[in-house]
């Protein structure tokens, strides 16, 4: 049923890469970059095995996120075939839906599987580490699905859409949030709710995860809160493109876009120190750390949209942190002045594109 | 093929873009719809061609209730996509192959040869649509809604970024296969192809009914172009919170 739509998306990525590696410099790199990965799964190999619970824990954090990310990602394709692509017929036929969502799928599970089988030849359990991941992956599915329902779900009437908040002339600030929280009629209620939801999942499982191996425990601690932090990272190019030509500073717009970060950081915070686990310090560092990259990365998307392509944004963003990543590997000291660095650029973009100049 | 809209009431967004509007579209006719940005022209015709979800309301075609089979209208009824919503990297006549593979076939009767020749796409249909103009995307655009050969079509501001010669050859050619017994539904900015063209015409406020307008009355207007003009943006002007429904 959803075989034009995968059809179409298939010819959209073969020509989009046939595009991108169209030159014989192109073409030179891509086979460096799989001659580096081939070298780098081989040395991993050579190393040490890990242990079952730090490989199982970061399967946990990572499988999770990946799945809703994906699965949300499906689902907006979904609505915009159904809407406005001019395969609207076929995509509206029954079980085209479902179908292409769970075609959609395969190549994250793919990488998954892959995953699995990489880890559980090095730690010699499997079983565990695919039981782990798919509970992981359901996770993430089924919260992806579920935001996706509630998108769906409008106030009945204008009154009452009025009622509940008057999201027919949200605020900037409010109208950033419906974005980060897929469109919820009131935004800023739907984000604490989600918060607090996150600090409960905390606080639940550091208690349970009390007796637990230490990788378990750090992965009850930080999961809720990046799997939140994944959930709610959307960008929304629109509307900070109008707030730059509006006049509104850098400042504000990283404000607006930091918001959650900061909430979700101080009431997982919270929530860690009610219960102080062993290492909690430890899971204390990781959590600002973690979100202070969430808030570093949406305030570079946020700076860097007025102008420009959501795309594009987007690759520059991975490949500023892609070149941070180099610099901490070579020498780790020198990425809080090269990221600060690059972001006085990325400010300097965004105050070019301001309209009005106070 | 006859389509009647009844109290429809569309959401959009949060919200509400159309607000219990009914009318109906005759076979052999050419329904025009006027109404400021944000008046709910393209929330009601998107609505009506399956593309968006229904609140409440009823829509029937050819007296059959279709209202709850968004599938239904999306495949009986022809609609031009957003210029955004063509594929950048695709070429013209890789995009109608995708609509329908055996389209060069389906547009050779009736009068879509003609509509093809106002349209004149042949000369860049196998260049890339990120390539071309505005107008140039407009016009593939304009002939996806056909390629299916469908007995009602709509369109949202059908004319917008052609160059004169093309827009007036395409009012010609889409009157001539009105004339024929399609069913066309029209958003429009502007009287001139209302009065000229259309067999009846709707004024939207707020996304409700402002005034409604017969073939007589379109007739008047055609007499005294200016008058109905100043009149239409009077209504336009005036209508704020006293629509009839």
């Amino acid at each position: 049923m959803a075989a034009p739509l995968l059809r179409y998306d298939l010819l959209l990525a073969r020509r989009s890469f046939a595009d991108s590696f169209s030159t014989a410099r192109d073409r030179l790199l891509l086979a460096m970059v799989a001659v580096l990965a081939v070298l780098w799964m081989r040395d991993a190999a050579t190393r040490a095995a890990p242990s079952l619970p730090p490989g199982a824990a970061m399967m946990a954090l990572l499988a999770g996120p990946a799945a809703y990310g994906w699965n949300a990602a499906a689902l907006r394709r979904l609505d915009w075939f159904r809407e406005s692509s001019v395969l609207a017929p076929q995509a509206l036929l029954p079980r085209a839906g479902s179908s292409y969502i769970a075609f959609a799928q395969l190549p994250l599970l793919s990488i998954l599987a892959a995953g699995v089988l990489f880890l559980g030849a090095f730690t010699g359990a499997p079983s565990r580490a695919s039981a782990i991941a798919i509970l992981s992956y359901g996770a993430g599915l089924a919260l992806a699905a579920g935001a996706g329902k509630r998108a769906e779900r409008p106030a009945a009437t204008a009154d009452a859409a009025r009622r509940k908040g008057g999201t027919n002339c949200p605020g900037p600030f409010q109208a950033l949030l419906a974005v980060q929280t897929f469109g919820g009629d009131r935004p800023v209620r739907s984000a604490s709710l989600l918060i607090a939801g996150a600090a409960l999942s905390t606080l639940a499982g550091c208690l349970v995860a009390a007796h637990q191996p230490a990788a378990a425990r750090f992965a009850a601690a930080l999961a809720p809160s990046v799997l939140l932090l994944v959930a709610t990272a959307r960008n929304a190019p629109d509307i900070v493109g109008l707030l730059a030509f509006a006049g509104y500073r850098a400042a504000s717009v990283a404000r607006f876009v930091c918001a959650i970060p900061a909430a979700n950081l101080a009431a997982a915070s919270i929530a860690l120190l009610l219960v102080r686990p062993e290492g909690w310090p430890a899971m204390l560092e990781s959590l600002l750390l973690l979100h202070l990259l969430a808030a570093l990365v949406a305030t570079a998307r946020a700076w860097l949209s007025p102008g420009r392509p959501a795309r594009r944004v987007d690759v520059q963003v991975q490949l500023e942190i892609l070149a941070l990543l180099i610099v901490g590997t070579l020498f780790a000291p020198l990425v809080p002045p090269v990221a600060a660095w690059r972001l006085r650029l990325i400010h300097r973009h965004y105050s070019r594109s301001l309209w009005v100049q106070g | 093929m006859r389509i009647v809209v009844r109290d429809l009431v569309v959401r959009r967004g949060g919200t509400l873009a159309v607000d219990g509007v009914s009318f109906a579209a005759e076979p052999g006719g050419w329904a025009g719809i006027v109404g400021a940005n944000g008046s709910g022209k393209t929330s009601l015709l998107r609505a009506v061609a399956g593309r968006l979800g229904t609140r409440s309301g009823h829509i029937l075609v050819d007296g059959a209730d279709r209202t709850d089979d968004r599938g239904w209208r999306a495949r009986h009824l022809g609609f031009a996509p957003e210029l955004a919503a063509l594929p950048t990297s695709l070429t013209g006549a890789e995009l109608f192959a995708i609509v329908a593979p055996d389209w060069r076939e389906s547009v050779r009767s009736g009068g879509l040869p003609a509509l093809r020749e106002a349209l004149a796409f042949d000369t860049f249909l196998d260049q890339r649509i990120g390539a071309l103009s505005a107008g140039m995307r407009q016009r593939l655009a304009l002939f996806c809604a056909f390629l299916r050969a469908p007995a009602a079509a709509i369109l949202d501001e059908p004319f917008n970024w052609l160059d004169p010669v093309c827009a007036f050859d395409t009012r010609a050619a889409l009157r001539r296969l009105v004339d024929d017994g399609l069913t066309l539904c029209t958003a429009l900015h502007e009287t001139a192809t209302l009065v000229g063209y259309c067999d009846s015409g709707l004024l939207l406020s707020e996304g409700r009914v402002g005034r409604r307008l017969d073939a007589a009355g379109l007739a008047r207007g055609r007499e005294d172009h200016g008058a109905f003009e100043a009149d239409m943006i009077a209504v336009l002007r005036g209508l704020g919170g006293k629509p009839d429904r």
